[in-house]
């Protein structure tokens, strides 16, 4: 077995390693043949490999109809995962109303050209062919927990016995824009799609030595793509394509920078230093949508305007349809204190809102303690599944489940970091705490890597197909 | 035929638990009869005769389903119930019901398949394949035909299962001796018996989609729709294909199912005469995308979302960027060529089947590594199913150096022990 740290295993490793398992009795699972992009042609060849493989469902004898809002990490993962683990009883329809996920994880990527937005795209038909879960091109638009049915906006209605929501974010009106600002003017390109092009277009478009301004959101934002990460990268190709004297100015509405403090001290002091000002704990943000003129107040209590060329407002994000009139909050699930966010059991993500028996939310619009990022998304679906194919089986959910997240971030066209934590139930507080050192959870943090460098970003590449493959195919 | 050893697993000993009184009894009795039985077949105490006729063996194959569920339906309520008989394929759809522990006559039961993966696409099968038990029977193919045959006896549609077989071979253009054969091991001979049975189940399986009643399961839907089907068939006098009998069915939504089952024999019977099973497979597996693409995408009252396969085709082959070879459109129209199966053979290829560990202590733990070596540990940075112990050498490294070593530290030993268990399974 090659290490984890080792390059990308090559082709002839893992034929190698194929015939090792066949040796030791295993299914051979990595008799791949051919052209990559041949093979699995689903998703053009956009997963790792050993993954043209299809993982038989368990055979429990269950039976159950189990309806899935939403397509993206987590929605995608638990429709996997409860065929996987649930069997081919189960009733599981996955409604969204796209037909296809963007990928959010790598979308910075697209901002400075090394990557299209068409190579983000994941569809549905892995789930749909491989693992027999129905896909429904529709949005919810309300949910009737008394009748456990939820209303599609194409006027049906899907019965559950248990019901999934991970419908992601919705991004606020904020800093005195509006959605259709968003689409056309300033981007916050947060979901990645027609605004990340926008964006990129707006930057490749950018004067010699001009400004470029960003806000961050106050904590809990969904990341990736990562704030920090996008002022680096953005910096790396101002500088590079722009001249030295392009300015990021990053106002970040945290009094800190929130994650990979080391990392990107590093890349905004020196990495990148001169091109980006970073101001923390900036308030009363306001942006001319016409004018690209900032306004904020920052820590001290100085007002300042700055005249930009192009304008990223990360904008505060909340559950969607959480929204005063939205359907998740005409169900009361949106029951934080400020109304924004799903808070869940997180043994079984099950809603503690009342009367929400047979609701289950993850992903995004959860609050359950641990980051908004597609491979936590991916984890707390798994432990949701597990936790509904328990339930059905008139079991209790597994009372100290484990969760993960993991995370590159690119710092530079062709260098990144990473970011990493274990999180253990705490019974205690009911609560996913971060683990380290033989698991205890006592002042335990979150690790980042020592250093940045390109071995790290050809590691990201294989962390993303895998993890898109784990939740798509 | 292989006598099977009579063995308890837990798993029986929870069945009978469930088992009524009288069977429970008589399950003991057998069990204490052959608890000591040795290694040979013939040495039972309960004598060769009774241990020969304890058992089922058989296949299922659509492609050969590995990994499904086969049970014997005692309570005739096509539902898989505690203490009924039970068993999973290989993965070459071989398997033995070993009803021992049953005190009823089996004689006409139901044996029902459901589950698992077809092996000749690499998909999770969504249909449902029954039979008629019978003690003579060794060897009973569970394929679509019979599952066509058993509906026509469930309706009482012939007087008996030989009778059920002649209308259906009469249908089809078949022996009665073709419908008792494996369809894959009778390629060469009677490739009739794989395409037409290849073809039914798509258009069954595409029919219960499009006509499914609201809250009605999939396999029920499927049911009822080769039921109806066999009607058809009892009603047929001369051979016709089973797009023919799709066509004369008093259902909704035929259009599409029967210009499916014609694109299946069509193709597949190409694919067979150019490449042999394994294009057959490609061409099956790229029907299947268009068949469930058919299944999600209809919406009876707009014309965007009809069930016109060619419709759908050309969906899956946009969406690829494959506007101009359109392969899959080229597919799924009638002059299907050899050169046309080339096209879809280098592009879909059936993947591996892989089984699950079976016990599942350790499960949800060790999916945390999944993302990053795949599902079930299969690739990724690199495939840990079989052993991965080597997790260990990571909790003396500065968790800062090395991305496996930080999230090693994350555990419990214990928990790294229950995840290296579970994936050497």
């Amino acid at each position: 077995m090659t290490a984890f740290n080792n390059t990308p295993t090559s082709r002839r490793n893992l034929l190698a390693l194929a015939t090792a398992a066949i040796a030791v009795g295993m299914v051979p699972m990595l008799s791949r043949s051919g052209d990559d992009h041949h093979d699995d042609h689903d998703e053009g060849g956009k997963f790792s490999a050993g993954q043209n493989t299809t993982v038989a469902a368990a055979n429990t004898g269950l039976s159950g109809n189990i309806v899935v809002v939403g397509g993206g990490m987590a929605g995608a993962t638990v429709a996997k995962y409860l065929r996987l683990w649930g069997g081919s009883g189960l009733t599981i329809t996955l409604v969204e109303p796209s037909t296809s996920y963007t990928s959010n994880i790598m979308s910075n990527l697209v901002l400075n050209g090394s990557r299209t937005v068409s190579s983000l795209a994941y569809g549905y038909t892995g789930l749909a062919s491989k693992y027999g879960i129905a896909v429904k091109q529709a949005a919810v638009t309300a949910i009737n927990k008394a009748a456990k049915s939820v209303t599609l906006s194409d006027g049906s209605t899907l019965s559950y016995d248990r019901l999934v929501l991970a419908p992601g974010v919705d991004f606020m009106d904020a800093y005195g824009l509006t959605q259709a600002d968003y689409d056309s003017k300033t981007p916050h390109a947060w979901r990645a799609g027609a605004q990340t092009t926008l964006l990129s277009t707006q930057l490749a478009a950018m004067p010699a030595n001009g400004t470029f301004v960003m806000t961050i959101p106050k904590s809990p934002y969904r990341c990736p793509p990562g704030p920090y990460e996008r002022a680096s990268l953005v910096a790396d190709f101002l500088k590079t394509n722009k001249g030295a004297g392009s300015k990021v100015l990053v106002l970040d509405e945290n009094l800190s920078i929130q994650a990979e403090v080391a990392s990107f001290t590093y890349a905004f002091n020196t990495l990148h230093a001169g091109v980006i000002q970073y101001e923390s704990g900036v308030t009363n943000v306001h942006i001319n949508p016409d004018t690209k003129a900032v306004t904020y107040t920052d820590q001290v209590g100085t007002i300042t305007t700055v005249s930009a060329n192009v304008v990223n407002p990360i904008v505060p994000h909340r559950a969607s349809g959480s929204a005063p009139g939205g359907w998740l909050a005409a169900a009361g699930l949106n029951n934080s204190p400020d109304g924004r966010w799903a808070v869940v059991d997180v043994l079984s993500y099950q809603s503690t809102a009342a009367n929400a028996s047979g609701i289950h939310v993850i992903g995004d619009a959860a609050n359950c303690g641990m980051p908004k990022a597609g491979h936590v998304a991916n984890q707390e679906a798994k432990i949701c599944a597990d936790a509904i194919v328990r339930l059905l089986g008139g079991q209790q959910p597994d009372p100290a489940p484990v969760a993960n997240s993991a995370c590159y971030s690119p710092l530079t066209a062709s260098t990144a970091s990473w970011l990493t934590a274990v999180y253990q139930y705490d019974s205690a507080n009911q609560k996913m705490v971060v683990a380290d050192n033989g698991g205890r959870t006592v002042g335990a943090k979150v690790t980042e890597a020592s250093n940045h460098n390109t071995e790290n970003f050809k590691q990201m590449n294989t962390w993303f197909n895998t993890l898109m493959g784990d939740s798509f195919s | 035929m292989t006598i099977k050893k009579p063995k308890t697993s837990p798993r029986q000993l929870h069945h009978l638990r469930h088992l009524r009184p009288l069977a429970l009894a008589l399950a003991i009795a057998t069990l204490a009869a052959c608890g000591g039985g040795g290694g040979s077949s013939s040495a039972g105490p309960s004598g060769p005769g009774n241990s020969s006729i304890s058992s089922l063996s058989g296949v299922a194959v659509d492609g050969y389903l590995q990994g499904a569920t086969v049970f014997l339906d005692l309570n005739k309520n096509g539902l898989q119930d505690t203490g009924e008989p039970s068993a999973l394929t290989s993965a070459t759809g071989q398997y033995t019901l070993d009803y021992s522990q049953v005190s009823s006559a089996i004689e006409g039961l139901q044996i029902v398949v459901t589950g698992g993966v077809d092996t000749d696409t690499g998909n999770t099968f969504t249909g449902r394949l029954t039979a008629r038990a019978s003690k003579a029977t060794q060897g009973q193919v569970v394929t679509p035909l019979t599952s066509l045959v058993d509906a026509i006896v469930a309706q009482g549609l012939a007087a008996d299962v030989t009778a059920a077989q002649t209308l259906v071979a009469t249908a089809l253009g078949l022996t009665v001796a073709d419908l008792g054969k494996d369809p894959v091991a009778a390629l060469a001979s009677t490739p009739a018996i794989y395409t037409q049975a290849v073809a039914l189940q798509r258009a069954v399986q595409l029919l219960a989609s499009l006509n499914a009643n609201p809250g009605e399961s999939s396999h029920k839907a499927q049911e009822r729709m080769m039921k109806a089907i066999a009607k058809v068939v009892k009603s047929q006098e001369s051979k016709v294909d089973v797009s023919q009998l799709v066509a004369a069915l008093q259902v909704a939504n035929t259009t599409g199912a029967s210009q499916l089952a014609t694109a299946v024999q069509n193709s597949v019977t190409t694919a067979l005469e150019s490449g042999g099973h394994d294009s057959a497979k490609a061409a099956l597996k790229g029907l299947d995308q268009v068949r469930v693409r058919m299944e999600n995408d209809f919406d009876e009252n707009d014309s965007d979302h009809s069930d016109d396969l060619a419709q759908a085709a050309g969906k899956i082959d946009d969406e690829h960027g494959l506007t101009t070879s359109q392969p899959l459109t080229n597919l799924v129209t009638d002059d299907s060529d050899a050169g046309e199966i080339d096209a879809v053979q280098n592009l879909y290829q059936p993947g591996t089947v892989v089984a699950q560990p079976a016990n599942t202590n350790g499960r949800l733990l060790a999916s945390n590594c999944f993302q990053c070596h795949g599902t079930g540990g299969m690739g990724g940075f690199d495939a840990i199913r079989g052993d991965a112990s080597e997790v260990r050498d990571y909790l003396t490294k500065p968790a800062g150096s090395d991305i496996m070593a930080a999230h090693a530290q994350g555990y419990t030993n214990a928990q790294l022990d229950a995840i290296i268990a579970y994936l050497q399974q």
